[in-house]
């Protein structure tokens, strides 16, 4: 089944993204290593199949033909091919307690246990019966909220703790305190819920520098004291009910899928880098997308616009043909010594092994980083070898009265930032180095250190690497890569005898055309004070 | 304000002045009352802290404050607050939560002397006659003003104005100025000799009865003297 989307996870991500599928008529398969699978979505349908306690083993091919082993409970595995795979996996919550040194009890609890032991079920669902009803707390009571106090919080965590308080206000007729740090009402419809809440009656304490003191008695209540920061007095709160916030973390199930489906993670282990070119569910492999909290902490509000976009990023991978694999990474198979740099280092996980690295050209976007890095000098792009650069490597014929002395520069552009930064500049006039040659590659990772020499070997008087800003780059590391080869050639040019400073790298995003013509400029005039290259 | 016991927040009616029609629920603590405020720092005064005070309904401490009456209500501090908290509208309604007879001296003999005599200062009428008599004698002594004279309940005028006790106090040249413009421009004026008191300091005291009392009066003024306009210069 060539359009059947694998979806991880088995919580109401997975089963949203699940079910908007289903209704594209699309064909799923859910695994989840859970024995229960959600049960909202078991109608029987030929299009929609659920494993339970099933693991991925493994994962190989490319977007719209991915390979996945999956692992059963009695030890099989079985093979599954797969267009697309959607990482849905849930987070998980810890509650703060031992921050505040509380303890949990009837009277202290987490902010997700709040809402199912704070509220009465609605009466008709009670039976009359001998079992005893949930302690719930009384009108004119108080419930203490614990949000972001000790530790920062997510705007989401507030949202809660507001809706949560706003219930209790108006429900249960509790006079409901938060005690917070940085009010976080950034996000949409974040203000107008924090007016509900005031309007309602919720008291908000906000805290700079000093912390309430938390004093919990051997029944569990809590009395905190704090002076207030507005009025500099001090107060105490006794608390009924003491409700603490809770840290957000990724499912740990994201470290393992991480490893086996090759994807880069975020430093707190999110399945998504911290890459704008990323946003909003794509994984640094296409044809893999990570939704809800697989990707990030997401606020519940957003849920469902999250379950959409999934959906749909979906339906367009259906719907895209795959682009022609022109121009593409080709490995020389003779040449090739199997070192594996090349495996290691696409940021796109498009070198597949199958006795030797070969380039799956669906997944390959043109980076250049293999090419560059290739130790054998066993991989080609066509159009980015230096061959293909030689007419720009020409000196431009000095302009003028020749008089003085005019330097010829090259500078390499990633065509994502400075390649359009540069076209900018010339578009809005600004000044740029009479004599600069520009070449634009597809990322600044393909600038190989034989690019640079190449330069300098065709009477280049300062050669210019522009990179996009680190945490910017599309391929990940690309960036990264190209300045640890400029350091290197510094290094080379200083043994040589040339000065290292007729070598310039500089990071650069795509609207700062000023700034690439300034750079240019300042260049421009430093190599002209130094005078033409000696040979 | 100086305290050393904690105050029980349990106990405070946090929906206490929530009728109060001033917004004081949506402060965001942005302080830009407190730094635009030019009588913040005197005593401790900052609008931010009585904001916040009328919010968790601490009224026992606002009500023996100080600070409502240090407060000038100028508005200084109304017209920066970026949720648009009716603060001098706050220190009224704090005010007027304050036994009568512990409002602030001053203010509290002005009120007496205003709703007992129709002035603030108590003077009998006899005394205003005279005062306003022997400033219209001084006029009529300048050249070009020859004859002038002040014209006191006139009926049918087209204006009746009223009088800052001040002006028949200690700033009687200031009523010069416009008793001459009225000269000079033929205007047909009056002064009441009952009721004159332009000020009303039950917008000081937080006090409406009073307020309504003191307009009440202008407004016999005019309905006796059956005057066309009203010069309230105060």
């Amino acid at each position: 089944m060539k359009e059947r989307t694998l979806i991880i996870g088995n919580g109401p991500m997975a089963s949203g993204i699940a079910r908007a599928l289903l209704s594209a008529e699309k064909p799923i398969l859910v695994a989840t290593p859970d024995t229960a699978a959600f049960p909202d979505l078991a109608d029987p349908s030929p299009l929609f199949e659920v494993r339970t306690q099933t693991r991925i083993c493994r994962c190989t091919g490319t977007a719209g033909d991915f390979q996945v082993v999956l692992g059963h409970p009695d030890g099989s595995s079985s093979p599954q091919d797969f267009a697309h795979i959607v990482i849905a996996e849930e987070g998980v919550k810890s509650p703060l307690f031992s921050l505040y040194g509380l303890s949990a009890c009837q009277a202290v609890m987490s902010l997700s246990q709040a809402d199912g032991r704070l509220f009465s079920p609605p009466s008709s669902d009670v039976p009359a019966s001998d079992v005893p009803a949930p302690d719930l707390p009384e009108p004119g009571q108080t419930a203490a909220f614990i949000v972001g106090l000790a530790a920062e919080s997510h705007p989401h965590v507030l949202e809660t703790a507001m809706e949560t308080c706003l219930k209790l206000q108006r429900e249960s007729g509790l006079k409901t305190v938060i005690l917070t740090r940085n009010l976080k009402v950034g996000a949409p419809g974040m203000e107008a819920l924090y007016h509900k809440t005031r309007d309602a009656g919720v008291v908000y304490v906000k805290f700079s520098d000093a912390l309430p003191t938390f004093h919990q008695d051997p029944g569990g209540k809590v009395r905190i004291a704090f002076v207030d920061d507005v009025t500099r007095l001090p107060f105490t709160l006794d608390a009924d009910v003491t409700v603490v916030d809770e840290a957000s973390a990724p499912s740990p199930r994201l470290k393992d899928l991480s490893r086996i489906l090759c994807l880069d993670a975020d430093s707190a282990g999110y399945i998504q880098s911290d890459n704008v070119h990323r946003l909003s569910v794509l994984t640094n492999r296409k044809g893999i997308l990570a939704a809800g909290a697989s990707r990030g902490a997401l606020p519940p509000s957003d849920w469902k616009a999250e379950i959409a976009e999934t959906a749909l990023a979906v339906l367009s991978l259906i719907k895209g043909a795959p682009a022609a694999p022109e121009n593409k990474a080709r490995i020389d198979a003779g040449a090739c010594v199997r070192c594996l740099t090349c495996f290691r280092l696409c940021p796109y996980h498009a070198i597949t092994l199958n006795t030797r690295p070969v380039v799956a050209a669906d997944a390959c976007e043109r980076c250049g980083i293999c090419a560059a890095e290739c130790p054998a000098e066993a991989i080609t792009i066509d159009d980015l070898n230096v061959r293909a650069f030689s007419e720009r490597l020409l000196p431009i014929p000095r302009g003028g009265n020749g008089a003085a002395f005019t330097p010829f520069l090259v500078a390499f552009c990633c065509s994502r930032s400075a390649g359009r930064a540069k076209a900018q500049a010339a578009l809005s006039g600004l000044r740029l180095p009479e004599r600069l040659s520009v070449i634009e590659v597809p990322c600044s990772g393909a600038v190989a250190l034989e690019h640079l020499m190449a330069a300098f070997q065709n009477r280049a008087d300062g050669v210019l690497v522009f990179t996009c800003h680190e945490g910017n780059c599309h391929s990940e590391r690309g960036n990264i890569l190209a300045a640890r080869r400029a350091v290197h050639l510094k290094q080379v040019l200083k043994e040589i005898g040339i000065d290292p400073n007729r070598l310039l790298l500089k990071t650069l995003a795509s609207n700062m055309a000023a700034e690439f013509a300034e750079a240019a400029g300042q260049f421009e005039k430093q190599i002209a004070e130094a005078g033409p290259l000696a040979r | 304000m100086t305290t050393s016991d904690p105050i029980a927040m349990n106990r405070l009616n946090h929906g206490l002045f929530k009728s109060w029609p001033c917004e004081q629920d949506h402060c965001l603590t942005c302080a830009l009352c407190s730094g635009s405020c030019p009588v913040s720092g005197i005593d401790g005064f900052d609008p931010r802290k009585i904001v916040r005070m009328v919010s968790l309904g601490m009224q026992s401490r606002l009500v023996e404050s100080r600070w409502p009456w240090i407060c000038t209500m100028c508005g200084k501090c109304e017209h920066v607050c970026p949720m648009g908290i009716h603060i001098p509208d706050l220190m009224r309604q704090i005010r007027s939560l304050r036994d009568r007879d512990k409002v602030p001296g001053i203010l509290h003999k002005g009120l007496e002397a205003a709703l007992k005599t129709g002035n603030n200062l108590g003077l009998p009428t006899e005394d205003f006659v005279f005062i306003l008599e022997d400033v219209a004698e001084e006029i009529a002594q300048e050249p070009g003003f020859e004859g002038f004279t002040v014209p006191i309940d006139k009926q049918g005028a087209n204006i009746l104005t009223t009088i800052h006790n001040k002006l028949v106090n200690t700033h009687t040249e200031d009523i010069k100025h416009w008793w001459k413009i009225f000269y000079a421009a033929g205007e047909d004026w009056t002064i009441p000799s009952e009721n004159w008191e332009g000020t009303n300091w039950g917008l000081f005291t937080g006090d409406d009865p009073i307020m309504k009392v003191m307009v009440g009066r202008i407004v016999e003024n005019m309905t006796r003297l059956k005057a066309k306009n009203l010069m309230w210069p105060e």
